[in-house]
Protein backbone atom coordinates (compact mmCIF):
# COMPACT_ATOMS: atom_id res chain seq x y z
CA UNK A 1 0.00 0.00 0.00
CA UNK A 2 1.29 3.46 -0.87
CA UNK A 3 1.72 5.84 2.04
CA UNK A 4 -0.96 8.50 1.97
CA UNK A 5 -0.50 12.24 2.23
CA UNK A 6 -0.15 13.51 5.82
CA UNK A 7 -0.78 17.17 6.53
CA UNK A 8 0.50 19.18 9.44
CA UNK A 9 -0.15 22.61 10.92
CA UNK A 10 2.75 24.88 9.99
CA UNK A 11 2.45 26.89 13.19
CA UNK A 12 3.24 23.81 15.26
CA UNK A 13 6.25 22.71 13.27
CA UNK A 14 9.72 24.11 12.66
CA UNK A 15 11.70 23.38 9.51
CA UNK A 16 15.48 23.67 9.46
CA UNK A 17 17.54 24.64 6.42
CA UNK A 18 18.65 21.02 6.00
CA UNK A 19 15.01 19.98 5.62
CA UNK A 20 14.43 18.57 9.12
CA UNK A 21 10.86 18.97 10.32
CA UNK A 22 10.57 19.16 14.11
CA UNK A 23 7.39 19.54 16.13
CA UNK A 24 7.64 22.44 18.55
CA UNK A 25 6.16 20.37 21.39
CA UNK A 26 9.25 18.25 21.71
CA UNK A 27 11.39 17.27 24.68
CA UNK A 28 14.80 17.71 23.11
CA UNK A 29 17.49 18.80 25.54
CA UNK A 30 21.15 19.58 25.00
CA UNK A 31 20.74 20.67 21.41
CA UNK A 32 24.45 21.50 21.06
CA UNK A 33 25.15 17.76 21.39
CA UNK A 34 22.61 16.62 18.80
CA UNK A 35 23.34 16.32 15.09
CA UNK A 36 20.52 15.51 12.69
CA UNK A 37 21.75 15.07 9.13
CA UNK A 38 18.67 16.28 7.25
CA UNK A 39 15.22 15.50 5.88
CA UNK A 40 14.23 13.87 9.16
CA UNK A 41 10.82 14.16 10.79
CA UNK A 42 10.59 14.47 14.56
CA UNK A 43 7.02 14.32 15.81
CA UNK A 44 5.25 15.55 18.92
CA UNK A 45 6.61 14.71 22.39
CA UNK A 46 9.78 13.05 21.16
CA UNK A 47 12.52 13.44 23.71
CA UNK A 48 16.22 13.26 22.92
CA UNK A 49 18.56 13.54 25.91
CA UNK A 50 21.44 15.35 24.25
CA UNK A 51 22.47 16.73 27.63
CA UNK A 52 23.86 13.34 28.69
CA UNK A 53 26.05 12.58 25.64
CA UNK A 54 26.17 13.25 21.91
CA UNK A 55 23.37 11.90 19.71
CA UNK A 56 23.86 11.63 15.96
CA UNK A 57 20.89 10.89 13.73
CA UNK A 58 21.30 10.20 10.01
CA UNK A 59 19.28 11.51 7.10
CA UNK A 60 15.67 10.65 6.23
CA UNK A 61 14.89 9.27 9.70
CA UNK A 62 11.35 9.32 11.01
CA UNK A 63 10.74 9.51 14.75
CA UNK A 64 7.04 9.19 15.50
CA UNK A 65 5.37 10.64 18.56
CA UNK A 66 6.45 9.58 22.02
CA UNK A 67 9.88 8.22 21.09
CA UNK A 68 12.51 8.59 23.74
CA UNK A 69 16.21 8.52 22.86
CA UNK A 70 18.69 8.41 25.69
CA UNK A 71 22.44 7.79 25.35
CA UNK A 72 23.63 4.56 26.93
CA UNK A 73 26.14 4.32 29.74
CA UNK A 74 28.99 1.92 30.22
CA UNK A 75 31.05 1.08 33.27
CA UNK A 76 34.71 1.97 32.97
CA UNK A 77 36.77 1.47 36.15
CA UNK A 78 33.57 0.97 38.13
CA UNK A 79 32.27 4.40 37.13
CA UNK A 80 29.42 4.77 34.69
CA UNK A 81 30.27 6.90 31.64
CA UNK A 82 27.68 8.12 29.17
CA UNK A 83 28.42 6.98 25.63
CA UNK A 84 27.30 8.52 22.36
CA UNK A 85 24.29 7.18 20.51
CA UNK A 86 24.51 6.87 16.74
CA UNK A 87 21.46 6.29 14.57
CA UNK A 88 22.00 5.61 10.87
CA UNK A 89 20.16 6.79 7.78
CA UNK A 90 16.60 5.80 6.82
CA UNK A 91 15.59 4.60 10.30
CA UNK A 92 11.86 4.45 10.97
CA UNK A 93 10.73 4.55 14.61
CA UNK A 94 7.07 3.98 15.34
CA UNK A 95 5.21 5.48 18.30
CA UNK A 96 6.47 5.14 21.85
CA UNK A 97 9.88 3.53 21.29
CA UNK A 98 12.37 3.80 24.11
CA UNK A 99 15.87 3.74 22.67
CA UNK A 100 18.79 3.31 25.02
CA UNK A 101 20.94 1.65 22.37
CA UNK A 102 24.54 2.38 21.61
CA UNK A 103 24.14 2.16 17.86
CA UNK A 104 21.33 1.63 15.40
CA UNK A 105 22.64 1.15 11.88
CA UNK A 106 20.88 2.25 8.68
CA UNK A 107 17.60 0.94 7.22
CA UNK A 108 16.21 -0.28 10.56
CA UNK A 109 12.48 -0.34 11.30
CA UNK A 110 11.51 -0.21 14.98
CA UNK A 111 7.94 -1.31 15.71
CA UNK A 112 5.62 0.56 18.08
CA UNK A 113 6.39 0.57 21.81
CA UNK A 114 9.56 -1.46 21.60
CA UNK A 115 12.26 -1.02 24.21
CA UNK A 116 15.94 -1.13 23.33
CA UNK A 117 18.09 -1.86 26.36
CA UNK A 118 21.29 -0.19 27.43
CA UNK A 119 24.14 -0.47 24.93
CA UNK A 120 22.53 -2.78 22.39
CA UNK A 121 23.54 -2.69 18.73
CA UNK A 122 21.19 -3.34 15.81
CA UNK A 123 22.87 -3.84 12.44
CA UNK A 124 21.57 -2.82 9.04
CA UNK A 125 18.26 -3.78 7.42
CA UNK A 126 16.75 -5.28 10.59
CA UNK A 127 13.23 -4.99 11.89
CA UNK A 128 12.16 -4.98 15.53
CA UNK A 129 8.61 -6.22 15.98
CA UNK A 130 6.15 -4.07 17.96
CA UNK A 131 6.34 -4.46 21.73
CA UNK A 132 9.62 -6.35 21.87
CA UNK A 133 12.06 -5.79 24.68
CA UNK A 134 15.75 -6.00 23.79
CA UNK A 135 17.93 -6.78 26.82
CA UNK A 136 21.09 -4.72 27.46
CA UNK A 137 24.37 -5.34 25.59
CA UNK A 138 22.95 -7.52 22.83
CA UNK A 139 24.08 -7.41 19.21
CA UNK A 140 21.94 -8.39 16.25
CA UNK A 141 23.28 -9.26 12.79
CA UNK A 142 22.03 -7.60 9.56
CA UNK A 143 18.73 -8.71 7.99
CA UNK A 144 17.24 -10.08 11.22
CA UNK A 145 13.64 -9.88 12.38
CA UNK A 146 13.81 -9.32 16.12
CA UNK A 147 10.92 -10.03 18.45
CA UNK A 148 9.84 -11.25 21.89
CA UNK A 149 10.74 -10.39 25.44
CA UNK A 150 13.68 -10.91 25.88
CA UNK A 151 14.07 -10.31 22.16
CA UNK A 152 15.66 -12.89 19.88
CA UNK A 153 16.20 -13.25 16.17
CA UNK A 154 13.03 -14.96 14.96
CA UNK A 155 13.39 -14.64 11.21
CA UNK A 156 15.00 -12.93 8.27
CA UNK A 157 14.10 -9.76 6.47
CA UNK A 158 13.93 -9.71 2.66
CA UNK A 159 17.30 -9.08 1.07
CA UNK A 160 16.09 -5.94 -0.74
CA UNK A 161 15.16 -4.22 2.56
CA UNK A 162 17.63 -1.42 1.82
CA UNK A 163 15.70 -0.36 -1.31
CA UNK A 164 12.33 -0.78 0.44
CA UNK A 165 13.38 1.40 3.39
CA UNK A 166 14.78 4.13 1.14
CA UNK A 167 11.54 4.10 -0.84
CA UNK A 168 9.29 4.16 2.22
CA UNK A 169 11.18 6.83 4.18
CA UNK A 170 11.49 9.08 1.12
CA UNK A 171 7.80 8.61 0.31
CA UNK A 172 6.84 9.42 3.91
CA UNK A 173 8.91 12.62 3.86
CA UNK A 174 7.57 13.74 0.48
CA UNK A 175 3.96 13.11 1.51
CA UNK A 176 4.38 14.97 4.81
CA UNK A 177 3.20 18.43 3.75
CA UNK A 178 1.80 21.59 5.39
CA UNK A 179 -1.99 21.90 5.53
CA UNK A 180 -2.30 24.87 3.22
CA UNK A 181 0.19 23.80 0.59
CA UNK A 182 -1.08 22.35 -2.63
CA UNK A 183 0.74 19.14 -3.13
CA UNK A 184 -0.81 17.84 -6.32
CA UNK A 185 -2.93 14.97 -5.14
CA UNK A 186 -2.92 12.57 -8.02
CA UNK A 187 -5.96 10.63 -6.99
CA UNK B 1 9.54 -2.35 5.91
CA UNK B 2 7.22 -4.71 4.15
CA UNK B 3 4.88 -4.15 7.10
CA UNK B 4 4.72 -0.39 6.53
CA UNK B 5 4.11 -0.69 2.79
CA UNK B 6 1.84 -3.73 3.34
CA UNK B 7 3.59 -5.54 0.54
CA UNK B 8 2.06 -8.84 1.74
CA UNK B 9 -1.19 -7.79 0.05
CA UNK B 10 0.21 -8.34 -3.44
CA UNK B 11 1.54 -11.81 -4.20
CA UNK B 12 3.42 -12.83 -7.33
CA UNK B 13 3.51 -16.34 -8.69
CA UNK B 14 6.96 -17.90 -8.61
CA UNK B 15 8.07 -20.29 -11.36
CA UNK B 16 7.47 -23.14 -8.87
CA UNK B 17 3.79 -22.16 -8.57
CA UNK B 18 3.82 -20.62 -5.10
CA UNK B 19 2.58 -17.10 -4.47
CA UNK B 20 4.98 -14.84 -2.59
CA UNK B 21 5.78 -11.20 -1.88
CA UNK B 22 7.74 -9.49 -4.63
CA UNK B 23 10.45 -8.54 -2.14
CA UNK B 24 11.12 -12.23 -1.40
CA UNK B 25 11.54 -13.18 -5.06
CA UNK B 26 14.55 -13.20 -7.37
CA UNK B 27 14.78 -13.04 -11.13
CA UNK B 28 17.18 -15.14 -13.19
CA UNK B 29 18.39 -12.99 -16.08
CA UNK B 30 19.45 -16.00 -18.11
CA UNK B 31 16.38 -18.22 -17.78
CA UNK B 32 13.95 -15.24 -17.62
CA UNK B 33 12.20 -16.87 -14.68
CA UNK B 34 11.10 -15.73 -11.25
CA UNK B 35 12.71 -17.77 -8.50
CA UNK B 36 12.00 -17.98 -4.80
CA UNK B 37 14.30 -19.29 -2.09
CA UNK B 38 12.53 -22.64 -2.09
CA UNK B 39 12.93 -23.44 -5.77
CA UNK B 40 16.43 -21.96 -6.15
CA UNK B 41 19.58 -23.53 -4.68
CA UNK B 42 20.47 -21.98 -1.35
CA UNK B 43 24.11 -22.43 -0.43
CA UNK B 44 25.92 -21.70 2.78
CA UNK B 45 28.32 -18.88 2.13
CA UNK B 46 29.81 -18.32 5.53
CA UNK B 47 29.43 -19.55 9.11
CA UNK B 48 29.29 -17.05 11.92
CA UNK B 49 28.15 -16.54 15.47
CA UNK B 50 25.09 -14.31 15.55
CA UNK B 51 25.94 -13.04 19.04
CA UNK B 52 29.55 -11.87 18.60
CA UNK B 53 29.47 -11.64 14.76
CA UNK B 54 32.69 -13.63 14.43
CA UNK B 55 33.14 -15.70 11.28
CA UNK B 56 34.56 -19.21 11.41
CA UNK B 57 35.80 -21.54 8.71
CA UNK B 58 34.17 -24.90 8.03
CA UNK B 59 36.91 -27.11 9.59
CA UNK B 60 37.01 -24.80 12.60
CA UNK B 61 33.24 -25.01 12.96
CA UNK B 62 33.36 -28.79 12.73
CA UNK B 63 35.99 -28.88 15.44
CA UNK B 64 33.84 -26.66 17.65
CA UNK B 65 30.75 -28.81 16.98
CA UNK B 66 29.12 -25.84 15.17
CA UNK B 67 29.09 -23.80 18.34
CA UNK B 68 30.73 -20.55 19.32
CA UNK B 69 33.15 -21.06 22.20
CA UNK B 70 33.14 -17.42 23.28
CA UNK B 71 29.40 -16.81 23.69
CA UNK B 72 27.01 -18.58 26.02
CA UNK B 73 23.28 -18.15 26.39
CA UNK B 74 21.09 -18.22 29.46
CA UNK B 75 19.50 -21.68 29.85
CA UNK B 76 16.29 -20.09 31.13
CA UNK B 77 15.43 -17.26 28.73
CA UNK B 78 17.97 -17.79 25.88
CA UNK B 79 19.41 -14.33 26.24
CA UNK B 80 23.16 -13.78 25.97
CA UNK B 81 25.04 -14.00 29.28
CA UNK B 82 27.49 -11.28 30.21
CA UNK B 83 30.51 -11.63 32.46
CA UNK B 84 30.94 -9.93 35.82
CA UNK B 85 33.98 -9.87 38.09
CA UNK B 86 34.11 -10.20 41.83
CA UNK B 87 37.41 -10.60 43.69
CA UNK B 88 39.20 -10.99 40.33
CA UNK B 89 37.05 -14.00 39.44
CA UNK B 90 34.42 -14.21 36.75
CA UNK B 91 30.84 -15.30 36.85
CA UNK B 92 28.07 -14.92 34.26
CA UNK B 93 24.77 -13.14 34.66
CA UNK B 94 21.72 -12.84 32.41
CA UNK B 95 20.60 -9.24 32.12
CA UNK B 96 17.05 -10.20 31.22
CA UNK B 97 16.12 -12.72 33.96
CA UNK B 98 19.04 -12.25 36.44
CA UNK B 99 20.02 -15.91 36.26
CA UNK B 100 23.60 -16.47 37.44
CA UNK B 101 26.10 -19.26 36.95
CA UNK B 102 26.27 -19.46 40.75
CA UNK B 103 22.69 -20.73 40.75
CA UNK B 104 23.80 -23.75 38.73
CA UNK B 105 26.48 -24.47 41.31
CA UNK B 106 29.33 -23.41 39.04
CA UNK B 107 32.16 -21.79 40.97
CA UNK B 108 33.59 -18.45 39.82
CA UNK B 109 36.41 -18.87 37.32
CA UNK B 110 39.68 -17.21 36.40
CA UNK B 111 38.65 -16.64 32.79
CA UNK B 112 35.30 -15.62 31.31
CA UNK B 113 35.56 -18.35 28.65
CA UNK B 114 35.20 -22.14 28.74
CA UNK B 115 32.20 -22.84 30.88
CA UNK B 116 31.24 -26.45 31.58
CA UNK B 117 28.69 -28.22 29.41
CA UNK B 118 27.13 -31.64 29.74
CA UNK B 119 29.00 -34.24 27.70
CA UNK B 120 27.63 -37.57 26.60
CA UNK B 121 28.77 -40.24 29.04
CA UNK B 122 29.64 -42.72 26.34
CA UNK B 123 31.69 -40.29 24.18
CA UNK B 124 34.94 -42.22 24.77
CA UNK B 125 33.28 -45.52 24.00
CA UNK B 126 31.82 -44.05 20.81
CA UNK B 127 35.24 -42.77 19.74
CA UNK B 128 36.77 -46.22 20.33
CA UNK B 129 34.09 -47.83 18.17
CA UNK B 130 34.63 -45.23 15.43
CA UNK B 131 38.40 -45.92 15.40
CA UNK B 132 37.76 -49.66 15.29
CA UNK B 133 35.41 -49.27 12.34
CA UNK B 134 37.99 -47.14 10.51
CA UNK B 135 40.58 -49.89 10.94
CA UNK B 136 38.12 -52.46 9.62
CA UNK B 137 37.46 -50.23 6.60
CA UNK B 138 41.20 -50.02 5.94
CA UNK B 139 41.55 -53.81 6.00
CA UNK B 140 38.58 -54.19 3.70
CA UNK B 141 40.01 -51.76 1.18
CA UNK B 142 43.61 -53.06 1.36
CA UNK B 143 43.31 -55.62 -1.50
CA UNK B 144 41.74 -52.96 -3.71
CA UNK B 145 44.47 -50.46 -2.94
CA UNK B 146 47.27 -52.93 -3.59
CA UNK B 147 45.65 -53.89 -6.91
CA UNK B 148 45.65 -50.30 -8.04
CA UNK B 149 49.35 -49.95 -7.34
CA UNK B 150 51.58 -50.57 -10.33
CA UNK B 151 54.17 -52.96 -8.96
CA UNK B 152 55.40 -55.96 -10.87
CA UNK B 153 54.42 -59.20 -9.20
CA UNK B 154 57.85 -60.76 -9.44
CA UNK B 155 59.51 -58.08 -7.38
CA UNK B 156 59.20 -57.96 -3.66
CA UNK B 157 61.06 -55.92 -1.12
CA UNK B 158 61.35 -59.01 1.08
CA UNK B 159 64.24 -60.21 -1.05
CA UNK B 160 66.26 -57.12 -0.35
CA UNK B 161 68.92 -57.25 2.29
CA UNK B 162 68.09 -54.96 5.20
CA UNK B 163 71.07 -52.83 4.39
CA UNK B 164 69.48 -49.47 3.69
CA UNK B 165 66.51 -49.79 6.03
CA UNK B 166 64.19 -50.59 3.14
CA UNK B 167 62.84 -53.68 4.82
CA UNK B 168 61.57 -51.74 7.83
CA UNK B 169 59.96 -49.13 5.55
CA UNK B 170 58.02 -51.79 3.68
CA UNK B 171 57.07 -53.44 6.93
CA UNK B 172 55.72 -50.14 8.27
CA UNK B 173 53.62 -49.60 5.18
CA UNK B 174 52.33 -53.13 5.47
CA UNK B 175 51.34 -52.54 9.05
CA UNK B 176 49.51 -49.39 8.08
CA UNK B 177 47.50 -51.35 5.56
CA UNK B 178 46.75 -54.16 8.01
CA UNK B 179 46.47 -52.52 11.44
CA UNK B 180 46.33 -54.63 14.56
CA UNK B 181 42.85 -55.24 15.82
CA UNK B 182 42.10 -55.46 19.49
CA UNK B 183 38.55 -56.57 20.07
CA UNK B 184 36.40 -54.05 21.93
CA UNK B 185 34.29 -54.89 24.89
CA UNK B 186 30.61 -55.13 24.12
CA UNK B 187 28.51 -52.16 25.15
CA UNK B 188 26.09 -53.11 27.85
CA UNK B 189 22.86 -51.23 27.47
CA UNK B 190 21.19 -49.84 30.54
CA UNK B 191 17.56 -50.28 31.19
CA UNK B 192 15.97 -46.94 30.16
CA UNK B 193 13.45 -45.28 32.41
CA UNK B 194 9.87 -45.82 31.44
CA UNK B 195 7.88 -42.79 30.32
CA UNK B 196 5.85 -42.81 33.54
CA UNK B 197 8.96 -42.84 35.70
CA UNK B 198 10.58 -40.06 33.72
CA UNK B 199 7.50 -37.87 33.91
CA UNK B 200 7.25 -38.54 37.63
CA UNK B 201 10.91 -37.56 38.11
CA UNK B 202 10.34 -34.40 36.17
CA UNK B 203 7.29 -33.55 38.21
CA UNK B 204 9.09 -34.24 41.49
CA UNK B 205 12.06 -32.00 40.70
CA UNK B 206 11.82 -28.50 42.11
CA UNK B 207 12.20 -26.64 38.85
CA UNK B 208 9.76 -27.58 36.16
CA UNK B 209 11.35 -27.00 32.78
CA UNK B 210 9.86 -25.84 29.53
CA UNK B 211 10.19 -27.91 26.38
CA UNK B 212 12.63 -25.34 24.97
CA UNK B 213 14.92 -25.66 27.95
CA UNK B 214 14.92 -29.46 27.75
CA UNK B 215 15.55 -29.49 24.00
CA UNK B 216 18.49 -27.13 24.32
CA UNK B 217 20.14 -29.33 26.97
CA UNK B 218 18.98 -32.89 26.36
CA UNK B 219 21.93 -34.36 28.27
CA UNK B 220 20.96 -32.70 31.55
CA UNK B 221 18.75 -35.01 33.57
CA UNK B 222 15.85 -33.59 35.54
CA UNK B 223 17.76 -33.58 38.86
CA UNK B 224 20.85 -31.85 37.44
CA UNK B 225 21.02 -28.04 37.19
CA UNK B 226 21.00 -26.37 33.79
CA UNK B 227 24.34 -25.03 32.56
CA UNK B 228 25.02 -22.11 30.20
CA UNK B 229 24.33 -23.10 26.58
CA UNK B 230 26.87 -22.50 23.84
CA UNK B 231 25.54 -20.41 20.95
CA UNK B 232 25.03 -22.41 17.75
CA UNK B 233 26.70 -20.99 14.64
CA UNK B 234 24.55 -19.64 11.85
CA UNK B 235 24.99 -19.87 8.12
CA UNK B 236 24.85 -16.92 5.76
CA UNK B 237 23.43 -18.01 2.44
CA UNK B 238 23.90 -17.17 -1.20
CA UNK B 239 21.29 -18.08 -3.80
CA UNK B 240 21.89 -19.80 -7.13
CA UNK B 241 19.45 -20.55 -9.97
CA UNK B 242 18.60 -24.25 -10.01
CA UNK B 243 18.45 -24.44 -13.82
CA UNK B 244 21.40 -22.46 -15.16
CA UNK B 245 23.38 -22.51 -11.89
CA UNK B 246 24.18 -18.83 -12.08
CA UNK B 247 24.41 -16.87 -8.85
CA UNK B 248 21.36 -14.74 -8.10
CA UNK B 249 22.34 -13.25 -4.78
CA UNK B 250 25.75 -13.07 -3.16
CA UNK B 251 26.65 -10.73 -0.34
CA UNK B 252 29.90 -8.82 0.03
CA UNK B 253 32.70 -10.39 2.03
CA UNK B 254 32.36 -9.97 5.79
CA UNK B 255 29.79 -11.06 8.36
CA UNK B 256 28.25 -7.64 8.80
CA UNK B 257 28.15 -6.74 5.09
CA UNK B 258 24.71 -5.72 3.92
CA UNK B 259 25.63 -4.77 0.35
CA UNK B 260 25.67 -7.28 -2.47
CA UNK B 261 28.33 -8.41 -4.91
CA UNK B 262 25.65 -9.93 -7.12
CA UNK B 263 21.94 -9.28 -6.74
CA UNK B 264 18.99 -10.03 -8.96
CA UNK B 265 15.91 -9.01 -7.01
CA UNK B 266 12.63 -9.54 -8.81
CA UNK B 267 11.44 -6.01 -8.02
CA UNK B 268 14.20 -4.64 -10.27
CA UNK B 269 12.93 -6.61 -13.26
CA UNK B 270 9.20 -7.20 -12.74
CA UNK B 271 6.69 -4.30 -12.60
CA UNK B 272 5.91 -3.58 -8.95
CA UNK B 273 2.16 -3.47 -8.24
CA UNK B 274 0.83 -1.84 -5.09
CA UNK B 275 -2.58 -0.86 -3.73
CA UNK B 276 -2.65 2.94 -3.56
CA UNK B 277 -5.62 3.65 -1.30
CA UNK B 278 -7.79 1.54 1.02
CA UNK B 279 -10.55 -0.16 -0.97
CA UNK B 280 -14.19 0.78 -0.28
CA UNK B 281 -16.58 -2.12 -0.73
CA UNK B 282 -20.19 -1.68 -1.72
CA UNK B 283 -22.24 -4.84 -1.73
CA UNK B 284 -23.34 -5.97 -5.18
CA UNK B 285 -22.27 -2.63 -6.63
CA UNK B 286 -19.26 -1.88 -8.74
CA UNK B 287 -16.34 -0.91 -6.50
CA UNK B 288 -13.00 0.59 -7.47
CA UNK B 289 -9.43 -0.22 -6.59
CA UNK B 290 -6.53 2.08 -7.43
CA UNK B 291 -3.33 0.21 -8.17
CA UNK B 292 0.03 1.89 -8.76
CA UNK B 293 2.51 0.17 -11.03
CA UNK B 294 6.16 1.11 -10.71
CA UNK B 295 8.96 0.25 -13.09
CA UNK B 296 12.12 -0.08 -11.02
CA UNK B 297 14.16 -1.63 -13.84
CA UNK B 298 16.78 0.18 -15.88
CA UNK B 299 14.81 0.05 -19.15
CA UNK B 300 11.27 1.02 -20.23
CA UNK B 301 8.57 -1.65 -19.96
CA UNK B 302 5.74 -2.42 -22.37
CA UNK B 303 3.05 -3.86 -20.17
CA UNK B 304 -0.30 -5.54 -20.75
CA UNK B 305 -2.43 -6.10 -17.66
CA UNK B 306 -5.46 -8.29 -17.98
CA UNK B 307 -7.76 -9.34 -15.14
CA UNK B 308 -8.19 -13.09 -14.87
CA UNK B 309 -11.52 -14.84 -15.00
CA UNK B 310 -13.25 -15.84 -11.79
CA UNK B 311 -12.04 -19.38 -11.24
CA UNK B 312 -12.32 -19.50 -7.44
CA UNK B 313 -14.99 -18.37 -4.99
CA UNK B 314 -12.82 -15.79 -3.25
CA UNK B 315 -11.83 -14.07 -6.50
CA UNK B 316 -13.74 -10.96 -7.52
CA UNK B 317 -15.16 -10.38 -10.96
CA UNK B 318 -13.33 -7.55 -12.71
CA UNK B 319 -15.08 -5.69 -15.51
CA UNK B 320 -12.07 -3.61 -16.68
CA UNK B 321 -10.78 -4.63 -20.12
CA UNK B 322 -7.07 -5.48 -20.57
CA UNK B 323 -4.80 -2.41 -20.46
CA UNK B 324 -1.75 -1.79 -22.63
CA UNK B 325 0.70 0.76 -21.25
CA UNK B 326 4.35 1.67 -21.49
CA UNK B 327 6.16 2.72 -18.32
CA UNK B 328 9.42 4.69 -18.52
CA UNK B 329 12.33 3.53 -16.40
CA UNK B 330 13.39 5.18 -13.17
CA UNK B 331 16.26 7.05 -14.89
CA UNK B 332 13.84 9.00 -17.13
CA UNK B 333 12.32 11.02 -14.34
CA UNK B 334 11.40 14.11 -16.41
CA UNK B 335 7.68 13.39 -16.44
CA UNK B 336 6.30 15.15 -13.40
CA UNK B 337 3.04 14.09 -11.79
CA UNK B 338 0.26 14.86 -14.23
CA UNK B 339 -3.29 13.61 -14.50
CA UNK B 340 -3.06 11.29 -17.45
CA UNK B 341 -4.76 11.23 -20.82
CA UNK B 342 -8.53 10.94 -20.82
CA UNK B 343 -9.02 7.36 -19.88
CA UNK B 344 -11.20 5.57 -17.39
CA UNK B 345 -8.44 3.21 -16.42
CA UNK B 346 -5.24 5.28 -16.30
CA UNK B 347 -5.59 7.77 -13.45
CA UNK B 348 -2.14 9.39 -13.36
CA UNK B 349 1.43 9.11 -14.58
CA UNK B 350 4.28 10.19 -12.37
CA UNK B 351 7.92 9.49 -13.25
CA UNK B 352 8.14 5.72 -13.45
CA UNK B 353 4.77 5.17 -11.76
CA UNK B 354 1.34 4.78 -13.27
CA UNK B 355 -1.96 4.70 -11.41
CA UNK B 356 -4.64 2.37 -12.76
CA UNK B 357 -8.26 2.14 -11.72
CA UNK B 358 -9.91 -1.27 -11.79
CA UNK B 359 -13.64 -1.82 -11.44
CA UNK B 360 -14.86 -4.97 -9.77
CA UNK B 361 -17.96 -6.44 -8.19
CA UNK B 362 -17.30 -7.74 -4.64
CA UNK B 363 -18.29 -11.33 -3.99
CA UNK B 364 -20.49 -12.58 -1.17
CA UNK B 365 -17.73 -13.83 1.15
CA UNK B 366 -15.54 -11.68 3.38
CA UNK B 367 -12.43 -12.35 1.36
CA UNK B 368 -11.83 -10.51 -1.88
CA UNK B 369 -8.91 -11.27 -4.16
CA UNK B 370 -8.19 -9.79 -7.57
CA UNK B 371 -6.20 -11.98 -9.97
CA UNK B 372 -4.20 -10.23 -12.69
CA UNK B 373 -1.92 -11.55 -15.37
CA UNK B 374 0.95 -9.43 -16.62
CA UNK B 375 2.65 -9.68 -19.99
CA UNK B 376 5.61 -7.41 -20.43
CA UNK B 377 8.60 -6.82 -22.65
CA UNK B 378 11.70 -4.91 -21.80
CA UNK B 379 14.19 -3.57 -24.24
CA UNK B 380 17.63 -2.07 -23.82
CA UNK B 381 19.90 -3.18 -21.05
CA UNK B 382 17.81 -6.16 -20.13
CA UNK B 383 18.47 -7.89 -23.43
CA UNK B 384 22.18 -7.25 -23.20
CA UNK B 385 22.29 -9.09 -19.94
CA UNK B 386 20.93 -12.24 -21.53
CA UNK B 387 23.12 -15.17 -22.44
CA UNK B 388 25.45 -14.27 -25.30
CA UNK B 389 24.55 -17.42 -27.22
CA UNK B 390 20.99 -16.14 -27.49
CA UNK B 391 20.12 -13.55 -30.03
CA UNK B 392 20.09 -10.18 -28.28
CA UNK B 393 17.14 -8.90 -30.22
CA UNK B 394 15.20 -12.03 -29.49
CA UNK B 395 15.97 -11.65 -25.79
CA UNK B 396 14.92 -8.01 -25.68
CA UNK B 397 11.60 -8.68 -27.38
CA UNK B 398 10.85 -11.74 -25.29
CA UNK B 399 7.38 -11.56 -23.75
CA UNK B 400 7.60 -12.29 -20.05
CA UNK B 401 4.60 -13.34 -18.00
CA UNK B 402 3.68 -13.05 -14.36
CA UNK B 403 0.56 -13.85 -12.37
CA UNK B 404 -0.42 -11.62 -9.49
CA UNK B 405 -3.04 -11.92 -6.76
CA UNK B 406 -4.05 -8.73 -4.95
CA UNK B 407 -5.70 -8.96 -1.53
CA UNK B 408 -8.36 -6.24 -1.55
CA UNK B 409 -9.75 -6.69 1.98
CA UNK B 410 -7.81 -5.64 5.06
Amino acid sequence: MDLGILTYDETEWATTHTGNKVNKKHGITGTQNIIIAGKSIIEKSVSIRGGLAAVRIGKNCILKSGCHIRPCFKYFNKKPTQCNTIIGDYVFMEEGCIVNASQIYSFVHLGARCILGNGCVIRECSRVLPGSVIPPDTIFPPFSTIGGSPARVIGNEPLCTENLMIEACTMYYENFVPKNSHKPSLT
Amino acid sequence: MSALLQSFRVKYECSCGKFRNLSDLHFCRQCFKIKCEECACVEIDMLYCARCLEASTVPEARLKKNQCFNCVECPMCMNILSGRTENDKFFLICQACSWQTREAGIEDRDSAKKWPVYENEITNEMNDVMNHMKKLEMIQNAPKDSKNRKISKGWSAHHLPNKFGLQSMVEKKRQMMFPDLTPLSVHEPEEPLSLEEELENRYKSKNLRTADQIIRQPLASSDQPLFPVRVPLQGRTSIRCDECERTLVKRDYGVVAYKFKISAFAREYVPDIRISRPVQFENDKTSHVLLTITNLSSSPIQLKISPQEKSRDDLVECSTPPVNISIPCSIDTDTAGVPAEKSDVIVFRQHNRIGLNFDFIPNQSNEHFLALSLEYTQNGSFGLLADKSQNTEEASSKVLKANVIVQLHN
